[in-house]
């Protein structure tokens, strides 16, 4: 920065003509926007940077102490490793335990009987309206024969009477 | 007891039967049974028969039907009374005893299936 003066930024914005001078020897298309001539000397933006040994020694003790940490923390996580392992174990057999539970509760019951006893009574009824289609064909009253609707009626009644 | 599927198909097809004399062997043999269960089925079957000489045995003849002493065999009879499709016959024979009947409970229960009949119209 130590070229770049407020004099010579002075001369260049002024004294345009001698700079264009200048300019028009380059070759560089972009040489009058550059800062040709004002070579920038100084880092404006130099900090203090740590030197190699620094660094290195820096560098070490991050890695010695997490390499410390790590060892240090290798029993505790052993320890956390078996302790999740035995709550895994934990969970798993308060899982089995409840889902056998849950499965006690439940009633699986395949009810067969109501089923068959919902065939029987519809082929009872069929079997009955045959019947009584075939009793509709016979005569009535005794007096026709023995074969009627009141003689088997009366016996059907009397069986019943002496059982 | 025995089974009584026999009886009751017997007197199914008495009372889908189209000869008049069924009336006459439900209402002498079915209502005068001793079996409570008889009796109820043989008065249900001349009701579903809905003519006016079956209605006339279920409604005006003390003990039988609507008048009998069974609860159970009383209260199916009128039940049966009250599903009927075309009722104009049961009321009328109902209107007939509560006017001419000589037993004061047979005229006192055709009148109270009468106005049960009346309301489920």
């Amino acid at each position: 920065m130590a070229n770049l003066s407020i004099q010579k930024l002075g001369q260049r914005i002024f004294n345009a003509t001698k700079h264009e001078q200048t300019v028009a020897r380059s070759s560089n298309p972009f040489a009058a926007s550059s800062f040709k001539g004002n070579v920038l000397t100084a880092d404006v933006f130099e900090t203090a940077k740590p030197s190699m040994s620094e660094k290195v020694s820096s560098k070490s003790k991050l890695m010695y102490s997490a390499l410390v940490g790590s060892i240090s923390n290798f029993g505790q996580r052993i320890h956390q490793g078996i302790e999740s392992i035995t709550s895994f174990c934990g969970r798993m057999k308060d899982g089995v335990v409840s889902f056998w539970n849950k499965m006690n509760d439940i009633e699986i019951s395949l009810d067969f009987a109501s089923a068959g006893k919902s065939i029987k009574s519809r082929w009872d009824a069929m079997q009955d309206e045959h019947t009584i289609q075939k009793y509709m064909s016979m005569p009535v009253g005794k007096s026709e024969g023995k074969e009627s609707l009141e003689s088997m009626l009366i016996s059907e009644l009397s069986m019943d009477i002496a059982a | 007891m025995r089974d009584k599927r026999n009886v009751k198909n017997i007197i199914e097809a008495l009372s889908r039967h189209q000869d008049p004399d069924s009336i006459r062997v439900l209402n002498e043999v079915g209502t005068n049974s001793a079996i409570d269960e008889v009796r109820e089925m043989t008065s249900r079957a001349l009701v579903k028969k809905n003519v006016h000489d079956s209605l006339d045995v279920v409604i005006s003849n003390k003990g039988k039907g609507i008048n009998d002493l069974s609860t159970l065999v009383a209260m199916s009879t009128i039940n049966e009374l009250l599903a009927l499709e075309d009722k104009t016959e049961a009321i009328q024979i109902l209107e007939n005893t509560v006017e001419m009947s000589s037993d004061e409970d047979v005229r006192d229960n055709a009148r109270s299936v009468k106005a049960l009949m009346a309301l489920s119209c």
